[in-house]
């Protein structure tokens, strides 16, 4: 009689636990951080849709030197099913008005600041377009801008010739939703703030874009 | 005996049930992530001493939490200088009036280079992400890359948007030369990111009115966007800084930019601002608290300083 109760117990006992494992093992198993920008503030009607729905940028007449290296930065965004498929699907217009992502090379601000690039989210509803930075809604544009001669002079130690696309890259992360990475991932993410160790988008990235966009 | 066990098991499926109040309100417990980012949202409230700047910044990127939904306006305002200072200092901004009215609440004075002062009406903001060459984590970094360290105050400032994107233009009085040519009594122009652009000016630099079809015709012409550069505040007359600059007078930058000027080296990441508590410390993006952590040692130096532990540092770097 005691033995079937002490079975009972052990039984229930192991059973309960089983359960809270299970229930908490998504916050231990799954130890990945994403940086995403506040309440996962990202582009609206998406970055694409697995080669169903095209999104366009756009590379302004002032930014054609760096096309070559755009086009690179935009493949290793898209072709990346020997890692990981995301939805990203994105292509070149030549109609401005059509693209959710325009490219420019403009001086922004004196090359001595240091700033390579920056993108800069926009939602034009006059209604609700008060945008704050961090953005914490979504987005209906992104504008890349290359900050002309400090972008030209663009080196990082770890990547050197490879830093512009590296540049490019990284802002395309941001234009699609990705904030900077500041934690142990940080390394293998074209996220980085700087001093980029890759020069294209690595799986946290592209797990990064899954989480947002699924 | 079947009583019993079912009461140990009530109970473990309730404690497990109280764990899970603590799912993300985002709703994805199921997938187990995390947002880092979030981490600035993630109930850190009231200021922090200054020695917990050093020691909280770098700690709070994988929390769990979401935010809780913020105001659509942020205006610029001084910040305190550290994590949760600066969620305090957000939750302050949001519910002041006075930085920065909305635009229902009359045109905006404000004054542009070449253009001088009007009035405006703000009719959104834009946020900008930049990449850098280089994160400053430490004052000697900054030391090397700068030409001129300088402490003093900002006189006055104007927005500077002719490039389509907003800069500030600031006036700064010298008080104490650390490193260059200047001399204490001279005041210079110094440019930093973030500031108002007027949206007839983005339409003119990246012809793109189709953009902005939404706002009226008066808007375009006399609307503005407050650009906010990684969220950080731009310089207000009053405050007192240490600047760590470039100076262009070498190697003057591209037209439009008025030559002569000084610019912030990796731009807020040169600004030591003057707290209410007297210490000096670097504004810290609201939605990147780790972003002095030295991302190779994974550790956060010394960011807030009094006027001689600053200029300590900075004697360091010299000798």
């Amino acid at each position: 009689m005691l033995k079937k109760r002490r079975k009972g117990l052990i039984a229930s006992g192991i059973l309960a636990l089983s359960l809270a494992v299970a229930m908490f093992s998504p916050f231990s198993a799954s130890a990945v951080t994403y940086y995403t920008y506040p309440n996962n503030a990202k582009m609206i009607g998406g970055v694409g849709s697995y080669g169903s729905h095209l999104r366009y940028y756009w590379i302004n007449p002032n930014a054609q030197q760096y096309k070559s290296l755009i086009t690179q930065a935009r493949d290793e965004w898209v072709r990346t099913s020997a890692t990981l498929t995301t939805s990203i699907d994105i292509g070149l217009t030549t109609t401005k008005s059509s693209a959710v992502f325009e490219i420019h090379y403009e001086s922004f601000s004196p090359w001595q600041t240091g700033t390579f690039a920056e993108t800069r989210l926009f939602l034009n509803s006059s209604e609700d377009s008060r945008l704050p930075f961090p953005p914490s809604q979504n987005y209906k544009w992104a504008s890349i801008m290359l900050n002309g001669k400090a972008f030209d002079d663009a080196s990082s130690p770890h990547i050197k010739l490879d830093t512009q696309k590296a540049v490019i890259s990284h802002e395309f992360g941001h234009a699609f939703g990705l904030a900077h990475n500041m934690g142990s991932s940080a390394n293998s993410s074209i996220m980085r703030a700087n001093d980029w160790y890759v020069h294209k988008p690595g799986l946290i990235d592209l797990q990064t874009i899954n989480y947002l966009y699924g | 005996m079947l009583k019993r066990g079912l009461t140990i098991f009530t109970v473990c499926l309730l404690l497990c049930c109280a764990g899970c109040g603590q799912t993300p309100d985002n709703g994805d417990f199921s997938s187990g992530i995390v947002s880092g980012d979030l981490a600035s949202g993630g109930g850190a409230t009231g200021a922090a001493s200054q020695e917990d700047v050093s020691s909280q910044a770098g700690q709070s990127g994988t929390l769990s939490e979401t935010p809780s939904e913020t105001s659509s306006e942020t205006p610029s305002q001084p910040d305190t200088g550290n994590t949760n200072g600066e969620q305090s200092s957000k939750q302050e901004e949001q519910s002041s009036s006075s930085q920065a009215p909305a635009p229902t609440q009359g045109p905006l004075k404000l004054t542009f280079y070449g253009s001088g002062q009007g009035g405006y009406e703000k009719v959104g903001a834009v946020g900008s992400a930049p990449s850098f060459a280089r994160i400053y984590y430490r004052v000697s970094e900054l030391y090397e890359d700068s030409t001129d360290i300088l402490h003093g105050t900002v006189k006055s400032t104007e927005n500077f948007d002719e490039t389509g994107v907003g800069n500030t233009l600031y006036q700064f009085e010298i008080t104490k030369t650390y490193k260059g040519d200047l001399q204490p009594g001279q005041t210079i122009s110094v440019m930093t990111s973030g500031g108002y652009v007027r949206v007839s000016k983005m339409i003119e630099v990246f012809d793109n009115e189709f953009r902005f079809s939404d706002l009226t015709e008066a808007q375009k012409q006399n609307g503005v966007y407050e650009d906010f550069f990684m969220g950080v505040p731009i310089p207000e007359a009053g405050e007192e800084y240490v600047l760590f600059l470039a100076s262009t007078k070498d190697d003057d930058p591209q037209p439009p930019f008025p030559s002569g000027i000084y610019v912030e080296k990796g731009t807020f990441q040169a600004r030591f601002v003057k707290r209410e508590d007297g210490t000096f410390s670097r504004h810290v993006p609201p939605y990147e608290p780790e972003f002095f952590k030295d991302l190779d040692t994974q550790e956060t130096p010394k960011q807030s300083f009094t006027l001689p532990e600053l200029e300590q540092e900075i004697a360091a770097c010299q000798e």
